[in-house]
């Protein structure tokens, strides 16, 4: 089990690099009392059939660890909706993309805690495989936007450390003026 | 910190770039690939990913190229770190927690020595082999 959320969307989106997805949507909102994150790609998506067996943990395609059983992602997601009394969504067309998603009183106790929204905003924006990366976030009636494609404009590749270093401190500034006063 | 712009992070990289212009660019070459997998990601691998970018910054070895991929097939070992560069051997580092990263940064990228109580390697090729069927 993963310690905190940003550790779980970690993990969903780099499910949907593997699905060799072009483009990933991530969103995470805090509103009205209610945690929602959803992560949703243009990858392969999947059929009725396998969506059904996704969250189970002794289920995998195989296709990212060839001879490994397990596939933990999912099942995490679906285990964190049950625990807090909230709703797990998974929707996925064949050729189309799927989206996965976590909606959940923000306050409910067995909810884990976000962890390092910085380090995991900026893990997302720099996964390898991956065209572009949107990440829209939202709490306390405050937003911002990030789009891999315009960093990537600025800082060119996000894989040197100068990059990474730059794109954390641009990620910060946009999350501490949410938790501003 | 103020909130930044797209231009306040562009003025902010030609300041940088500047700064950078006036250092080696040996460094251009290394490799730093974190394993980010489920199993990677829940052992603690983005701590590790996080120390490495300190690190490297710290000792100004910002053209080291840091990378994140998904599992790296040791998952007994998480987090497990690939580091390449000339003049050494490509080596997977087990267990690799934020001091061990440290390490990794100082004694094999800095110091062109082995950290020697981390070293993995891939799987043997007969035994990735045998797990495609």
């Amino acid at each position: 089990m993963h310690f905190t959320l940003g550790e779980l969307l970690l993990d969903l989106v780099q499910n949907a690099a593997n699905a060799g997805a072009i483009s990933v949507r991530v969103s995470v909102r805090e509103r009205n009392g209610r945690f929602a994150m959803t992560v949703s790609d243009d990858g392969a998506g999947m059929p009725a059939q396998i969506v059904q067996r996704a969250t189970d943990p002794f289920y995998t395609d195989g296709r990212a660890h060839p001879g490994r059983e397990v596939g933990l992602g999912l099942a995490f997601l679906r285990q964190t909706a049950e625990a807090t009394d909230g709703s797990f969504r998974l929707q996925s067309q064949p050729g189309e993309g799927t989206t996965v998603g976590l909606d959940c009183p923000a306050n409910h106790v067995d909810l884990p805690p976000f962890g390092d929204p910085v380090g995991s905003f900026v893990a997302v924006l720099c996964t390898e495989g991956v065209g572009e990366i949107e990440i829209a976030r939202e709490a306390r009636e405050r937003s911002y936007t990030v789009r891999r494609s315009e960093l990537n404009e600025v800082l060119g590749d996000l894989s040197s450390v100068e990059a990474r270093g730059l794109l954390c401190e641009y990620v910060r500034s946009q999350e501490e003026e949410i938790w501003r006063r | 910190m103020a909130k930044m712009t797209l231009d306040d992070l562009r003025k902010l990289r030609d300041a940088k770039r500047r700064e950078l212009d006036m250092r080696d660019a040996e460094n251009k070459t290394i490799q730093v690939i974190v394993g980010m997998g489920t199993s990677g990601i829940a052992a603690g691998a983005k701590d590790t990913l996080a120390a490495f970018l300190t690190e490297l910054e710290q000792h100004g070895l910002s053209n080291v190229s840091l990378r994140q991929t998904g599992s790296l097939g040791l998952d007994h070992a998480e987090p497990t770190v690939e580091v390449r560069m000339s003049d050494m051997p490509t080596v997977i580092y087990g267990k690799v927690t934020p001091e061990i990263a440290e390490k990794i940064v100082r004694k094999h990228i800095l110091g062109k020595t082995l950290v020697n109580d981390h070293i993995y390697d891939r799987p043997a090729a007969d035994i990735m082999e045998g797990t495609k069927e």
